[in-house]
């Protein structure tokens, strides 16, 4: 049976999710990153990267994180607001700002599902991708973007708008705006990263995209052994 | 030196320096000397295992006098008489209405409506407005049971009216909970919540009365 482990730093979220019975279904391991020690991945084939992990234990596990891609044949998945541009190598993040009101007034953000005819998109659907995101990311080249950010035409959407906390949610010119990606190059194991914190969002139980997202990565990471 | 301690679910930034608010880590609560606080606010992301595994010197702490606010939603019971989390089932605004139940000093004067909708459409808006162009529910969209039986309910969710807000008596002192995203982050320039923060720090360095709470 393929051995996904989900690390997490113990957040309500994080909390709410190993209960879920759709997720205890999957036979997941609870790994609590604060007792995670080097050589506490072995023999996992697959690891869930929770969302918004404690910034300082994620700092000190990142290396035993990045020694995990190198196990040929494993899979990872990087959840959202975990500062991915500090600790994976060839990957960057730059924030944006969380448009949450979107939906309510039909603003369309310039978000757009790409490579749809990669077969990555067997495990996914726009509804578990199209809600909001927290970063855009640029990657190595091996890295195929699965979402990204549009830019606008129009100058005023290029200079803004800003989110309420004064953060603009716009892509950036002349950047990637990658906000998902599937990569297979630069690593032995394969790696999935988005700037959507899915399983914050579907522990707090408020976002019905961010719960397809979670139920769509741990399906793609139990196929790791296959 | 501040008398409210504020637990986070990070490293403390240079920025975090405050008059009011001792900002810290949630993972050096260990090191903290609690005496030196007349109360708490426990940040909605802070690690619940972790805090679990704590909850005799916090609920000492609490009986001898201590004010602790919670926010998020209590997956882990840290502290004496913790209610539970029970998910809610809404499919629209009046499943998430927040109607006031009984007064706290927190809350005093703050019109729920002025908590209940958010946007990022720039300009200021009516309600009726926000009604179209907003978002519910990042106050609450979930509800607490088990209340002790001397708990009171400060503020409840849509049609049922069930708790979000409580608060208890825990000995001498007092434990508040609310069940969403940060009571301060709800505080609002030109609403009845712009000094919804300001009350909260209030509360805890027990400038606000408590008695008047469970009263």
């Amino acid at each position: 049976m393929t051995r996904v482990a989900f690390v997490h730093t113990g957040s309500f979220f994080h909390l709410a999710d190993l209960r879920d019975p759709a997720i205890r279904a999957m036979d997941i391991t609870d790994v609590y990153a604060p007792d995670l020690e080097p050589g506490g991945l072995d023999g996992f084939d697959a690891v869930y990267v929770a969302a918004r992990l404690h910034p300082g234990v994620l700092s000190r596990i990142a290396p035993i994180l990045v020694e995990f891609l190198s196990t040929d044949g494993a899979r990872m998945y990087v959840d959202g607001e975990n500062s991915v541009g500090e600790w994976l190598p060839g990957t960057e993040e730059t924030l944006r700002g969380t448009n949450f009101w979107a939906w309510r007034i039909g603003e369309d953000v310039g978000r757009r599902s790409v490579n749809q005819d990669h077969f990555f998109w067997q495990f996914l659907r726009d509804d578990a991708v199209h809600w909001h995101y927290h970063g855009v990311l640029s990657h190595p080249d091996s890295a195929v973007p699965l979402v990204r950010l549009e830019e606008s035409t129009d100058p005023v959407v290029i200079d803004g708008p800003d989110d309420p906390w004064g953060t603009p949610y716009r892509a950036i010119p002349g950047h990637a705006n990658t906000l998902m990606y599937y990569d297979a190059g630069t690593f032995p194991a394969e790696v999935v990263v988005s700037t959507m914190d899915a399983s914050y969002h579907h522990g707090a139980g408020f976002m019905p995209g961010a719960s397809q997202l979670v139920y769509r990565m741990l399906y793609w990471l139990r196929g790791a052994t296959e | 030196m501040p008398r409210a301690l504020h637990l986070v679910q990070r490293p403390v930034l240079p920025e975090d320096e405050s008059s009011r608010l001792c900002v810290r880590d949630v993972y050096d609560f260990d090191a903290l000397d609690l005496d030196a606080f007349t109360g708490i606010m426990v940040s909605s992301g802070c690690d619940q295992r972790f805090l679990a595994a704590r909850s005799e010197r916090i609920s000492a702490w609490v009986r001898a006098g201590g004010r602790l606010l919670v926010n998020g939603h209590p997956m882990e019971r840290f502290v004496e008489g913790m209610p539970k989390h029970r998910k809610l089932d809404f499919h629209s605004t009046r499943d998430l209405w927040l109607t006031e139940m009984q007064s706290h000093p927190i809350w005093s004067g703050v019109d729920r409506r002025d908590l209940l909708l958010r946007t990022g459409v720039p300009g200021e808006h009516s309600f009726e407005e926000l009604e179209r162009i907003g978002v519910a529910g990042f106050y609450a969209h979930a509800y607490l049971v088990d209340l002790p039986v001397d708990a009171v309910t400060i503020t409840g969710i849509g049609q049922g009216f069930l708790p979000v807000d409580v608060a208890y008596p825990l000995g001498a002192g007092e434990v508040v909970m609310h069940l969403g995203n940060e009571l301060g982050s709800f505080a609002r320039s030109g609403s009845s919540a712009v000094d919804l923060g300001e009350r909260t720090i209030a509360y805890l360095e027990g400038a606000l009365a408590a008695a008047e709470v469970a009263g």
